[in-house]
């Protein structure tokens, strides 16, 4: 997979989800909203809801073992980005933007495939945190015989 | 909260997210196509690539699912426990016409193939967040229909 296909984890109509767990091995689950990178995919930061990212923001600070899935939701390709938490901390108001974009492109995209925005528009955004990441890993996710297959 | 007062999560219509986790506390995210409830306590979820998710069961049989009401977004977050993996059999056989039926449905014949249905214990249920609830989307639709424009929902 070339590097643009696995940039295109950063386009603003992705679905996703966060994966985290707790020092007892509790895996757990969250939607994110979006995601920004600076330094071609070296880092990631990860934006959660506050209102739905308890666990896994106790689990950063516990575990700090993270990983990202990031999926078109039209052709199913995916990504899944696996990592070292470095920090979390609130979005600043001059994030709102890339929360907002991500979230609402994405809203945009499942409108085109019949969930209206009336039921996107629900979905709690803002506050949220900022999880920064150091990606390890990388992996293709795309339902098909190379899902599972490491690309970096 | 009762599986059964989530029965249009258990459609197929949103994919529903598993998250897994090694013995050494990476944790791993796979979607999966199906999720069948077979009662108050026990879900069997399709398996159809996730070998990574089957290695971290085998590891360790601790699992989170995260499923989505279509109709309201309401998300829900499932505790699991893997219990065992059929191969065969009535519910294997159903859960295969069923994902040959979704494959269908989103053009992915030939690439989702049953190689088998996962069977765990649910530990807990628990709402994630609140999107529209259903009796507001029932009223929308209504008021579709009736030709009055469906109210804004409120931001959570």
């Amino acid at each position: 997979m070339s590097d643009a296909r696995i940039n295109r984890c950063l386009e603003h109509n992705v679905s996703v989800v966060v994966g985290s767990v707790n020092a007892a091995g509790e895996p757990s689950t969250c939607r994110a909203l979006a995601l920004a990178s600076e330094d071609g995919l070296s880092t990631l930061t990860v934006y959660v809801p506050v209102s739905t990212s308890r666990d896994t923001i106790a689990n950063v600070a516990t575990t700090g073992r993270l990983t990202v899935v990031a999926t078109h939701p039209l052709d199913h390709h995916s990504v899944q980005l696996k990592g070292k938490a470095a920090t979390a901390r609130l979005a600043r108001e001059d994030e709102a933007g890339v929360v907002s974009r991500g979230f609402d492109g994405f809203a945009e995209l499942l409108n085109r495939i019949g969930i209206p925005p009336r039921v996107t528009n629900a979905v709690t955004r803002w506050p949220a945190f900022a999880i920064e990441m150091r990606v390890e890993e990388i992996y293709d996710q795309t339902p098909g015989p190379k899902a599972g297959t490491r690309l970096k | 909260m009762r599986l059964s007062d989530l029965s249009r999560c258990f459609q197929g219509i949103v994919p529903s997210v598993i998250a897994t986790c090694d013995a050494g506390g990476t944790p791993n995210i796979a979607y999966l196509s199906q999720v069948y409830m077979l009662d108050e306590r026990h879900v069997a979820l399709s398996r159809q690539f996730f070998n990574k998710t089957q290695r971290n069961l085998d590891e360790n049989p601790l699992a989170c699912l995260e499923m989505v009401d279509p109709l309201t977004f309401q998300a829900y977050r499932l505790r699991l426990t893997f219990l065992r993996s059929e191969k065969s059999g009535p519910l294997f056989d159903q859960m295969s016409m069923r994902i040959e039926a979704i494959a269908a449905h989103t053009g992915m014949t030939g690439i989702f193939k049953l190689i088998g249905s996962d069977i765990f214990e649910v530990r807990s249920v628990e709402q994630i967040y609140r999107g529209v609830c259903a009796s507001c989307a029932d009223s929308a639709g209504a008021e579709r229909r009736s030709g009055r424009a469906a109210p804004r929902p409120r931001a959570s």
